[in-house]
């Protein structure tokens, strides 16, 4: 009887077709410039040249990427630059940017909005802008920083840091948290303006205030907040490319000390100086980037998430 | 009153944060507008100057005399 009934219950409801309509141009225009181009990338790093002739290679590609030295190295390096990257965005700018999104958000704070707009100035400039105007600030010979640095009796602390293999990714890094920041700070800023005020009342109310009320009341209700900013983190540090290729060039020197995956995979896709572009090898790179961003926001969503307590009001 | 003062302190504490974090994040900003008016020779014999009214060299900016000259500007580096 129950699925005579369910039928009948299907089979009165009218096909929804404005569903599909309106869904339509979306799914359009995102398979054709987004979906199609990431089939082909896939489809190209099992494909090479061989003997003049396009043909399917399997694997062997990755073998090569792996296994062959002159990929190898390159390409360790260039994963390793970029896991310390992202490590220095989760350590600097992250926790930078939760303590600047607590201050703006105590309740009584004169000029807040002054702070907030010029806090988030620097997310909305151009990559080329802020690589070239922090490479003229670093360097000696324009002589910003030494000036700066000799108001403060630091002169002696300075150094080429962009052109020091030891300290380049680090300084480049900083640049990118210097430019990046603003994204945390509001996403964080707008989560602890949520948080509602009879929670932060009862603490009060409990003697809770000040930097405990953060700690035990404020960061557990932000932590799927800061969960998301850490994805975002991870998925955008394993994509960078710009901001290394307008201060440290394609070669991203000295002595590929800065090179990442974005600048490994550009080099090697287009080509660069007497290097000749490879469209399988470069399809390979990145089709291994997309596994790894790819098992990045999978241990996330899967392990991590499902773990942080959510509250509901 | 012990209380009122250490709202102050507070309130001092956050603002110094916030203003420098300000001033970090202006202060390239600032130099690239300043240099901006400036002629080559100024910006690189004193960057961190701002430009003086009797040099303002409004022509810097989009490499024209006037607003007039903009539009072939651009259309020379298109």
């Amino acid at each position: 009887m129950t699925t005579i009934d369910a039928t009948d219950a299907v089979a009165k409801r009218p096909v929804r077709w404005h569903i599909a309509v309106f869904l339509a141009p979306a799914v359009l225009v995102y398979t054709a410039v987004m979906i199609l181009p990431l089939i082909e990338t896939l489809r190209l790093s099992l494909f090479n040249v061989v003997d003049g002739q396009p043909a399917f290679v399997g694997l062997a590609n990755f073998k090569v990427l792996f296994g062959d030295d002159r990929w190898a190295i390159s390409f360790w390096n260039a994963l390793r630059n970029n896991l310390v990257f992202f490590l220095i965005h989760m350590v600097v700018q992250n926790p930078i940017g939760i303590a600047l999104a607590a201050l703006l958000s105590l309740p009584v704070l004169r000029l807040r909005g002054f702070y907030r707009t010029a806090i988030f100035l620097p997310t909305i400039l151009s990559f080329v802008i802020v690589g070239f105007i922090w490479k003229l600030i670093l360097s000696p010979i324009w002589g910003v920083a030494p000036y700066l640095m000799d108001l403060v009796w630091l002169k002696p602390f300075f150094g080429p840091w962009l052109g020091k293999p030891g300290s380049a990714l680090i300084t480049v890094s900083l640049v990118s948290v210097w430019q990046n920041i603003g994204i945390p700070m509001m996403l964080i800023y707008a989560a602890l303006l949520s948080i509602p005020d009879e929670v932060i009342e009862a603490a009060e109310c409990d003697g809770v205030t000040g930097w405990a009320q953060f700690f035990k009341i404020k960061l557990p209700l932000i932590l799927p907040t800061i969960g998301i900013v850490s994805i975002l983190t991870f998925v955008g540090n394993f994509n960078a490319f710009d901001l290394v290729y307008t201060m440290q060039g394609a070669l991203a020197g000295p002595d590929g000390s800065t090179d990442i995956l974005g600048t490994f995979l550009y080099r090697t896709f287009f080509g660069f100086q007497l290097q000749v572009g490879d469209r399988s090898m470069g399809a390979t790179i990145a089709t291994v980037m997309f596994l790894i961003i790819l098992a990045g926001v999978s241990l996330y969503l899967f392990v991590i998430q499902r773990r942080i307590r959510r509250y509901q009001f | 009153m012990s209380k009122a003062r250490s709202s102050v302190a507070r309130s001092g504490f956050v603002h110094l944060a916030l203003g420098g974090y300000t001033l970090l994040a202006l202060f390239p900003i600032f130099l690239v507008v300043a240099n901006s008016f400036k002629t080559r020779a100024g910006i690189f014999s004193a960057p961190l100057q701002l430009p003086e009214c009797g040099h303002l060299q409004l022509d810097r900016l989009p490499d024209g005399a006037e607003a007039g000259r903009l539009s072939s500007a651009i259309s020379r580096t298109a």
